[in-house]
């Protein structure tokens, strides 16, 4: 049952409306991540979701692991990534972006 | 007396309050960074200018041009944003802006000093963490996305081999360095920068000297600064990868190079130079750690600009052997060496 009465109360409310925004980006984002046709731009969608994913981990008191998802997500796995889709071909994309 | 009332209010709602702090240490923050920054532009300029024998500014405000980084900052931000036909235009616009913003999220953790009140030292700090040196190192690592925005968005072949150059640079020397800041909270038994600062008894840049080159070399590369500014060589690939930029933007990804700068020498100072340890000053016993810290701070960015001005650019492909086959195993020798002293010493 939720308790209906925390709902005045103004730190759970700072607290939920932060968690739903920080949800809608991440979902925001991931759909991004697969619709969109440039590989560089879903590249830089994904390292943005990785960071609302790593501001949630902070959420849950959880701060090294959120440190731990910066580092080893964003820093190195992102930072991969688009290492290797800058490496890629322009001609799979060049007719969606650059002209 | 008011320090108590906020201290009580701090126990009371502990969550309302770090809430509070957060937002008034964001707005202090981004106002001391940013003219911390310009400070440094014209320190920079001054020091090199001295260095080559020239003047430097000396027309606007007196006679050490003190306005002049001011009539810099107006002229920047007036002029005309041109945004090129080719470029990749929602990341163009987001590459500064994420620039900055990992700047200050760097700052957030990062304490600029102390004050002793009561004969109690308090840390300036907005976010003190527990783990604030894996987090500053966990940020300073974005750097590289945001160089790689700028320089992949402006589709033109400098930018884009600026860009290259800056995130190989970058991941073959994440890896030293944050083994030489693991080696640092081993000796301190902690990952908290404050923590870190008051376990210098003695400082460790003297109990660990080869973590100290190797973390100042590391730093130099990180922040891209002249032995290592490869990503935006003047006389190979004319401005590396803000090449396209103007007006604003170019404004704020200049900025945010100073921002680091500075943040990158408050880091060596924070995990090496003892941080704002020193003897009390006695008649302003308040403010006598700031004016350690500031002292420190001041040598170690003359000692960058000296630099500068004193060594020529690698080659990238040099930079990457150097961090790859040196740096790396002689980190790896440094935290052997940290583990050691540290479990001898402790």
């Amino acid at each position: 049952m939720i308790d209906l009465t925390q709902f005045y109360d103004i730190r759970f409310l700072i607290e939920l409306g932060a968690f739903s925004l920080f949800a809608v980006i991440i979902l925001g984002l991931s759909i991004l991540t697969v619709y969109s046709r440039n590989m560089v731009h879903s590249a830089l969608y994904l390292l943005g979701s990785f960071v609302a994913v790593a501001v949630l981990y902070v959420f849950l008191n959880a701060t090294f692991v959120g440190v731990a998802q910066v580092l080893v997500y964003i820093g190195a796995v992102g930072v991969l990534i688009l290492f290797a889709v800058m490496l890629t071909r322009r001609t799979l994309m060049e007719e969606e972006s650059h002209g | 007396m008011v320090l108590s009332a906020i201290t009580e209010f701090a126990a009371q709602e502990p969550k309302l309050y770090a809430f509070i702090i957060g937002l008034v240490g964001a707005a202090i923050l981004a106002s001391v960074i940013n003219v911390g920054a310009m400070a440094v532009v014209w320190l920079e300029r001054k020091v090199m200018g001295d260095l080559q024998a020239r003047y430097g500014p000396n027309r606007v405000g007196g006679r050490w041009g003190i306005l002049q980084l001011g009539a810099d900052a107006i002229k920047l931000f007036t002029k005309e944003d041109i945004i090129p036909r080719g470029a990749d235009k929602p990341v163009y616009v987001w590459a500064p802006i994420v620039a900055s913003a990992t700047t200050m999220l760097v700052a957030g953790a990062i304490p600029f000093g102390a004050v002793i009140i009561d004969g109690k030292e308090i840390p300036l700090v907005v976010a003190n963490m527990d783990i604030s040196a894996l987090y500053v190192e966990a940020v300073l690592s974005l750097m590289a996305i945001s160089a790689f925005m700028a320089g992949w968005s402006s589709n033109n072949k400098y930018s884009m081999l600026g860009a290259f150059r800056g995130v190989a640079r970058m991941i073959s020397y994440e890896v030293p360095m944050g083994v030489c800041v693991i080696s640092v909270a081993i000796m301190a038994h902690s990952l908290n920068l404050v923590e870190i600062v008051q376990a210098q008894s003695i400082w460790f840049a003297v109990a660990q000297p080869l973590g100290f080159i190797i973390f100042t070399i590391a730093l130099i590369t990180d922040l891209g600064r002249m032995p290592f500014d490869q990503t935006e060589a003047e006389e190979e690939i004319i401005a590396g990868y803000n090449t396209e930029y103007s007006g604003i933007r170019f404004g704020l990804l200049y900025f945010q190079e100073y921002n680091s700068m500075l943040l990158g020498a408050i880091l060596l100072v924070l995990l090496y130079l003892g941080g704002w340890n020193g003897p009390v000053i006695p008649v302003i016993s308040f403010i006598s750690p700031m004016i350690w810290f500031f002292m420190k701070l001041l040598i170690v960015l003359v000692a960058l600009i000296w630099i500068r001005v004193s060594l020529l650019r690698f080659r990238i492909d040099q930079v990457t052997d150097l961090g790859w086959k040196v740096m790396l195993p002689l980190s790896m020798v440094n935290l052997a060496w940290a583990v050691a002293v540290g479990l001898y010493f402790a």
